[in-house]
């Protein structure tokens, strides 16, 4: 009768690479670990023009000139740009903002070249009245989602995890 | 650190990032650090009418705590050894 | 590109990175240190190099004595000490060039230093000649104070200027002790660049142009005439020799990452890009006003990026980030970072490449020069060598807090970190009352002690392999206690009732490598004994159904044991003694209902190992005559068992709606075969006897079948039916030919 061999658990396979591994050091391996760092994610683009969307929604464009290790940014030359249904926008001039970290959902990197070709095809409008349908189309999501929320506790038992503060 | 160890070795690999409002980013993870902070290179969007800006954004980073989901291939993953991990942790 | 003979191949951050940052909070206040001071932090090696003068102290003694700052020992006139300086002194320039400090200085030959006002009476005509068209005061990473404390600019320039921060006066203390130094230092060099510069200047002359911009038309107003001064808006302060490489930068912005250069001279060949997409404009004068104009907003964006660049210089960065690796970094990561570290050993091509991409990946990601193409690689990795090692003992140093509590505070804080985080819920477990039973009575078994106990062998068989992989010696003893295979205490074995989990199947061939050969024989002893009360065994028998059908789950619950601990065994028996195969068969025999065994596939299969084992061993090897009398014997309790029910090893007949559907027998037909071959004459015939009805059953069956799985069953048929000499065809038996 053919005998079969007994499999090694998985991780035991090879253990003299194991072995090896660990005599690399401590520091090796953290040499290793420079990339699973925030900073290795933002400090590439500073100096740069980059465009930050926060939890409130709004969207800031400007260049990145400071973070920090918790993602608190320094942007200069920053605009708020509001988008509106129907090809709609609208830009703000806010000079140089600090923003804290915990505010930010999205930091993106623009490419000078093309961060218009979006805005190229649309329309635009002053901002203060963009400001006012936005914030009312915010107020009108927000009766939604609360409406939704009772709901769903009342007749399912079930918890929304709609935050007001979380509007993008 | 076991989400964190999990992530580093997904670095280089596609992924879709679902967000907590709804919206999914596929690109490919360059970068994870220990609050599970993302950052993507080479990124498309689901949506190409809430942020229309999107289209000149090559790289991005995302902030952990709105991330809902991270879409994985089933290939990227040793549940055996994940499973073995998670056991590690409660050591 | 060279601008003030600058030298751009040399390394230019070679300052001791750890030596200089102390943290944010503590940073040096001069904070052009390094750009003033180069390599030598410690020694400035000037024209006398008179190391037992405190230039410092003697820069610094105006002030203590309450005179004018910036005034010289003798407290009244900016002349430099001549102790100090000695007659002629012969300048040295200093490592570290900084071509950004020349421009304002004179280039003359006296080293006297001038009153303010004579240094301002000089520029103003001086500025036209030795100002270098490529001058940008953003070309050095502008420190925190904004200002290079070694500018000694007279008051009135200041508010001249658009440019904000660049006539500031020097907000730190220290600028006064340095100035001398620095004003000595940069003449000569001025001196030796001018006539380099000298062909530029015509071009630049050339290529002036009636200022669009307000700021630079301001400037042309005020003396000295700064229209030279590019940054102010000047667009054609720029050599067309350096047209490209701002162009590459530009172009490259996506693919910067790879850029090699440092901080300001990025800035400088951004702002080249000006100078290029002018040219680029006299060039080709054709392209479309649309492209101009776009071109034109490009680099005003271009320039208003680069205005400000470099705020977060490197250091700063580096801060950021070792600060972060402290966090990450831990004593164990085997423990604490197990899924990477296994995964990257099981994946790792050994060689060494990877620090090298490493490094590379640091070096594009802080965007930092380190000079040289060859010594890039290397020095990133030292440089992350060194801050590593400051992180991890930094984080090895670090008290391990977990309260905080100021005296005369009110309260405490707790402290909680990334490993081990604040809790938010305080539970306390209340000790379990443990039933004592006094009275022997065996203790139930709950699912949830089964569960429980089985994660205690998990835990410890990790252990045990990771002491294995360290290479430590480690004992079985505690993965033996927790596995309870000898405790008898309880109604049904807790180690048998692990296996009817997934998870305990799944361990099982972990388990084994990690026990000694006694441990291993107990185990399958213990196996067998309980072979009914096994769970997956127990169900997989017909019998259990009302349906006479074995269900979905179980039947991969079934295969999932064949995998897992049928391997294990096989291997095992294949190496125990023809007296322990024996031994395990009567234990069997005696310690379950054999018949009930028989119905279900797995206790049927096991019995089929067992006795073919013996068998094989029997006709290989030399066997004792008591070896084969207890072999006899055990095999003659066994018949007698199934003896009058071995028609029911076979699951009857299913139909699902109306239609047969077959199932793999197969298993049957071995046992009944292994079974024929270890039994004498009388044995045989008993066995035709029984399940004659099968057998022309199977026939029938194959014929209705047809093809290959017909093929299949009369194989299987034949499997028994040839140990016997008979075969059989679909239609017919017959004696077997060889």
């Amino acid at each position: 009768m053919s005998q079969a061999q007994i499999q090694q658990p998985h991780h035991q396979q090879q253990p003299n690479k194991n072995v090896d591994a660990l005599s690399q050091g401590v520091e090796d391996l953290y040499l290793e670990s420079y990339a699973f760092t925030t900073a290795a994610g933002i400090v590439g683009s500073v100096d740069r023009k980059v465009f930050v969307l926060l939890r409130d929604g709004r969207n800031l464009f400007g260049i990145l000139r400071t973070f920090d290790q918790y993602a608190n940014l320094v942007l200069q030359d920053t605009i708020e740009r509001i988008y509106l249904p129907n090809n709609r926008y609208a830009e703000a001039d806010r000079g140089v903002f600090l923003i804290r970290g915990e505010n930010v959902v999205m930091l993106g990197e623009l490419d000078i070249d093309k961060e218009d070709t979006a805005i190229e095809e649309m329309v635009q409008m002053p901002f203060n009245e963009a400001d006012k349908e936005w914030e009312a189309l915010n107020a009108e999501r927000i009766k939604l989602e609360t409406q939704r929320a009772k709901k769903l506790l009342k007749v399912s038992g079930l918890t929304s995890d709609f935050v007001k503060s979380d509007l993008y | 650190m076991l989400f964190f160890s999990f992530f580093k070795t997904l670095v280089d690999q596609e992924v879709t990032v679902e967000l907590k409002n709804d919206i999914s980013i596929t690109g490919t993870l360059k970068s994870v650090d220990q609050f599970l902070n993302l950052k993507l290179d080479n990124i498309t969007c689901n949506n190409d009418t809430k942020y229309p800006h999107l289209i000149a954004v090559r790289n991005l980073f995302i902030r952990g705590s709105t991330v809902r989901y991270v879409h994985l291939k089933k290939e990227s993953v040793d549940t055996n050894l994940l499973q073995d991990a998670a056991r590690r942790g409660m050591l | 590109m060279s601008f003030f003979g600058f030298d751009a191949t040399r390394p230019t951050e070679e300052y001791d990175f750890e030596e200089t940052y102390d943290g944010l909070g503590e940073r040096n206040t001069d904070a052009l240190n390094d750009e003033t001071f180069g390599e030598s932090q410690k020694e400035f090696s000037f024209a006398q190099a008179n190391p037992n003068v405190s230039y410092a102290q003697a820069a610094a003694e105006p002030q203590a004595r309450g005179g004018r700052p910036g005034e010289g020992a003798r407290g009244d006139d900016l002349q430099p000490m001549a102790s100090l300086w000695g007659g002629e002194p012969q300048f040295h320039p200093p490592p570290q060039p900084f071509p950004q400090f020349q421009q304002f200085q004179q280039p003359q030959q006296d080293k006297k230093f001038l009153s303010l006002e004579e240094i301002e009476a000089q520029m103003a005509p001086q500025f036209q000649q030795n100002f270098p068209p490529n001058f940008n005061p953003n070309m050095f990473p502008p420190p925190p104070g904004y200002f290079p404390p070694g500018m000694n600019f007279p008051p009135g320039f200041a508010p001249q200027f658009q440019h904000p921060g660049f006539f500031q006066g020097p907000p730190q203390a220290q600028p006064q002790q340095v100035q001398p130094q620095v004003q000595v230092q940069v003449q000569p060099q001025v001196q030796a660049q001018v006539q380099p510069q000298a062909q530029v200047q015509p071009q630049v002359q050339v290529q002036a142009q009636p200022q669009s911009q307000p700021q630079s038309q301001e400037i042309e107003k005020v003396k000295p005439d700064l229209s030279q001064f590019p940054v102010l808006g000047d667009k054609a302060g720029y050599p067309r020799g350096h047209e490209h490489e701002g162009v590459d930068e530009l172009e490259g912005h996506e693919h910067a990452r790879t850029d090699e250069h440092e901080e300001h001279e990025n800035n400088h060949s951004h702002d080249h890009s000006h100078a290029h997409s002018h040219a680029h404009e006299y060039a080709h004068p054709d392209l479309s006003p649309e492209e101009q104009s776009r071109l034109v907003a490009r680099s005003q964006k271009v320039q208003r990026i680069m205005k400000y660049s470099g705020i977060m210089n490197p250091r700063d960065k580096d801060f950021v980030t070792r600060f972060q690796l402290s966090q990450i970094v831990t004593d164990d990561p085997y423990n604490e970072d197990f899924y990477f570290q296994i995964y990257k050993a099981l994946r790792r091509v050994y060689n060494n490449q990877p620090l090298n991409l490493i490094a590379q990946a640091y070096l594009e990601h802080s965007g930092h020069r380190l000079g040289g193409k060859y010594k890039r690689a290397d020095v990133a990795l030292q440089r992350m060598q060194q801050q590593v090692q400051k992180a991890v003992t930094v984080a090895r140093e670090r008290p391990k807090l977990t309260q905080f509590a100021r005296e005369g505070a009110l309260g405490k804080i707790s402290i909680g970190n990334g490993q081990k985080p604040r809790q938010q819920l305080e539970i306390t477990q209340v000790a379990t009352p443990k039933r004592t039973d006094a009275s022997g009575t065996l203790k139930p078994v709950s699912r949830r002690f089964v569960l429980g106990a089985l994660e205690r062998v998990i835990a410890n068989i990790l252990a045990l392999e990771g002491a294995h992989r360290e290479g430590k010696p480690a004992v079985s003893d505690d993965l033996w206690a927790s596995m309870h295979v000898l405790d008898q205490s309880y109604q049904v074995n807790p180690f048998i009732e692990m296996l009817s989990y997934e998870k305990g199947l799944k361990m099982f061939p972990r388990i084994f490598p990690l026990l000694s050969r006694e441990q291993r024989l107990t185990v399958v002893t213990l196996l067998f004994a309980n072979l009914q009360h096994v769970q997956v065994v127990a169900r997989g028998s017909y019998r259990a159904y009302a349906d006479a059908r074995v269900p979905r789950d179980v039947l991969t619950h079934i295969e999932l044991f064949q995998v897992t601990a049928m391997k294990v065994l096989l291997v095992f028996l294949s190496e125990a003694k023809f007296s322990e195969i024996v031994g395990l068969l009567a234990i069997l025999v005696s310690s379950n209902n054999v018949a009930f065994v028989s119905t279900t596939r797995l206790g049927l299969a096991l019995i089929t190992l067992l006795i073919s084992r013996a068998e094989l061993i029997k006709q290989e090897f030399k066997i004792s005559a008591t070896d084969l009398a207890m072999w006899s014997s055990v095999y003659d309790d066994l018949f007698g068992c199934l003896e009058s029910r071995l028609a029911w090893i076979f699951p009857p007949a299913v139909t699902v709606d109306g239609e047969p559907v077959f199932e793999d027998d197969s298993y049957t037909w071995q046992f009944l075969a292994s079974l024929a071959l270890s039994g004498k004459l009388n044995h045989q015939r008993i066995l035709v006897d029984e399940i004659r009805d099968e057998i022309f059953g199977s026939m029938s069956k194959a014929k209705a079948q047809g093809g290959d799985a017909g093929a299949r069953t009369i194989l299987n048929l034949n499997l028994f039916l040839n140990v016997i000499g008979l075969n059989a065809t679909y239609d017919e038996i017959t004696e077997l030919k060889n």
